[in-house]
């Protein structure tokens, strides 16, 4: 819903979750400093409940526009996996490269609309667009370019349609994935600009020990496919989440908060790469040197050189996919599904970390449970975790200032539930 | 494959179809299929925000649906000329799924110029998580479709891309 004023009923805000922090001081210390969550997707798995396990792509892209992909193809795993269904290296290759175009999408979007006005210091990306023109339009070259790449393989910039378990509907044609990859490897260039430019910003020195969780493989840097890596565990397999992601209520948040090892952890492209960045192709191992991350970061604020990072990696590894696809042969798999009763897990790593979904289905199909960890909230107790040791911080400085430095750390994470503009209630005594 | 027609013009639905209400302005792009020209793009925006930009900077005159709180009965819609109205968009809003009005916005910055967009809006009633409209807005989803269908057909019949007179409400 927009944002809109007409002459007698004043303004009002969109209704898509709003995220809020609360800090209260007195004397110069945190009595309390809590990150509201008013709301959360959530409600959204007693939808599922009922419906066909065929359907739970389609309604589940809808969680989120910006995360429609990840939400998707999270949703086919865990349906493939329940209906036992293998699908073919070919679909496992574009399921791959749509994944990319939605991870440069959104990094991008974050990156220039959100991260950089943060670092230089002006309120939004529309006085950026006057002031650092080149820049912006820099960005809408790279979302432009992200988004044909989502509609070439999806059908759609945004809630894919041609995915369906067990493979495609349609795929690209030759020629159209030859296409494609010419403009990614112009789009080369567009990434290292990014580098140089977050690797000229100034990003605030801050650092917390903390676990990373992320997806990892042997094989690769893992967004698509692996295990639940920690950085203080072993690996365990995808359908041990419930073990990784032990949520609990909390009372200040209708979102659950999650933990393992500690008492919070980090998903999202910081934890992608501290735990994957050695499998990273050569052009973004030297995109996070010149950012220096290249041997990992406990700096939050850091996650925006990751995704810088990954931008520079998504855009060579799709180059690569597509040459392989191209080299392979593309075949017009007709994909077939049996419908039968199971329990199917999904995870894959969305640009703001890794996604579980979970169903169960009877024989005709019809979901009988659902469950769904999204990856901002399994972020929330980790920032605030991070909150309470950055704002003592920043305490000396006037309120409207702790205020600009504490949403600039929540944003770092790239929550989806964030609100730029009335994030932070600030109570001093 | 036969070639697409040229985009004269674009209908672009946005909003959450699980949250009810919210998802009125794709529930009326989806009924329009059928009922344009093939020189009219029908777009599913879902929630997609600032990602939809692009949609705003090539050229192509635009209606966008949408559900807002308007305080009005519910199902009443109004139809809004961006040009003359985008001094009136609120603040920014949510900070990943930009706002329409900050989409808008950033578009005019790019473009030098307001995009041409007509903005109808729908009052919702019904926000809780579920896919089926509440029964007011459903109604007046029904005449807001008609009056886009309507205006569309004025445009081309005009040969222009604007009509000269519109329907303001049901």
């Amino acid at each position: 819903m927009s944002t809109f004023a007409l002459p007698d009923t004043g303004y009002i805000t969109r209704v898509e979750g709003h995220g809020r922090v609360r800090l209260s001081v007195a004397d110069g210390k945190i009595e309390e400093l809590f990150l509201e969550i008013p709301e959360s997707p959530r409600f959204f798995e007693a939808m599922l409940i009922g419906r066909s396990i065929y359907d739970a792509r389609e309604i589940t892209s809808r969680i989120c526009g910006i995360c429609s992909v990840g939400h998707t193809l999270c949703s086919l795993q865990a349906t493939e996996m329940a209906l036992g269904v293998n699908v073919s290296r070919q679909t496992l290759k574009l399921r791959k490269l749509l994944l990319h175009g939605e991870t440069l999408q959104s990094h991008v979007l974050h990156l220039y609309f959100l991260a950089a006005p943060d670092f230089l210091g002006v309120g939004s990306v529309i006085p950026l667009a006057a002031t650092h023109r080149p820049v912006v339009e820099r960005a809408l070259r790279m979302k432009k370019l992200a988004n044909d790449l989502c509609d070439l393989v999806g059908g759609r910039a945004v809630h894919p349609i041609t995915c369906v378990p067990g493979g495609f509907t349609r795929i690209p044609k030759r020629d159209e994935l030859t296409a494609m990859r010419d403009r990614l490897a112009a789009a080369i260039d567009n990434a290292k600009a990014t580098v140089e430019l977050f690797a000229a910003l100034p990003i605030p020195s801050f650092e917390r020990d903390t676990e990373y969780v992320a997806l990892v493989s042997p094989d690769e840097y893992a967004f698509y496919e692996g295990e639940i890596g920690s950085s203080d565990d072993a690996p365990v397999p995808k359908w041990r989440y419930r073990g990784v992601a032990n949520e609990k209520v909390v009372a200040h948040s209708t979102a659950k908060h999650a933990r393992n090892k500690r008492g919070s952890y980090m998903v999202g492209a910081l934890a992608r790469w501290n735990l994957n960045g050695k499998l990273a192709t050569p052009f973004a191992r030297g995109a996070a040197r010149a950012l220096g991350i290249e041997d990992g970061s406990r700096n939050p604020f850091a996650i925006s050189l990751a995704q810088a990072v990954e931008c520079a990696l998504v855009v060579e590894d799709a180059i690569r996919l597509i040459d392989e696809l191209t080299a392979d042969g593309l075949v017009d798999e007709k994909p077939r599904v049996m419908l039968r009763a199971g329990t199917g897990v999904g995870a894959v790593e969305v640009p703001r970390g890794v996604l579980f979904h979970e169903y169960t289905c009877d024989a005709a199909g019809a979901i009988t449970s659902a469950n769904c960890v999204i990856p901002t909230n399994q972020n929330l107790a980790n920032v605030e975790a991070d909150l309470r040791e950055y704002a003592p911080t920043v305490l000396d400085r006037p309120p409207d200032q702790v205020k600009a430095a504490l949403e600039v750390l929540v944003r770092a994470y790239d929550p989806c539930i964030s609100c730029s503009t009335h994030l932070l209630d600030l109570r001093r005594r | 494959m036969e070639a697409k027609a040229p985009v004269r013009l674009r209908v672009v639905g946005v909003g959450n179809v699980l949250r009810k209400d919210e998802g009125a302005g794709v529930r009326a792009v989806r009924m329009l299929e059928g009922r344009v020209p093939a020189c009219v793009e029908l777009v599913d925006g879902g929630t997609a925000g600032g990602a939809l930009l692009d949609l705003f900077t090539d050229g192509v005159p635009s209606i966008v649906i949408d559900a807002a709180l308007l305080g009005l009965a519910p199902g009443s819609w109004r139809r809004i000329e961006w040009r003359s109205r985008r001094g009136d968009a609120g603040a920014f809003g949510s900070a990943h799924e930009e706002t329409m009005a900050t989409t808008l916005s950033l578009a005019e910055q790019l473009t030098g110029a307001p995009p041409d967009v007509t903005i109808y809006v729908i009052e919702p009633k019904d926000l809780r998580w579920g896919t089926d409209l509440s029964w007011e807005v459903a109604r007046g989803v029904e005449g807001l479709t008609q009056a886009v269908a309507d205006e569309v057909g004025f445009r081309f019949a005009q040969g222009s891309s604007r009509p000269a007179t519109h329907r303001r409400e049901e």
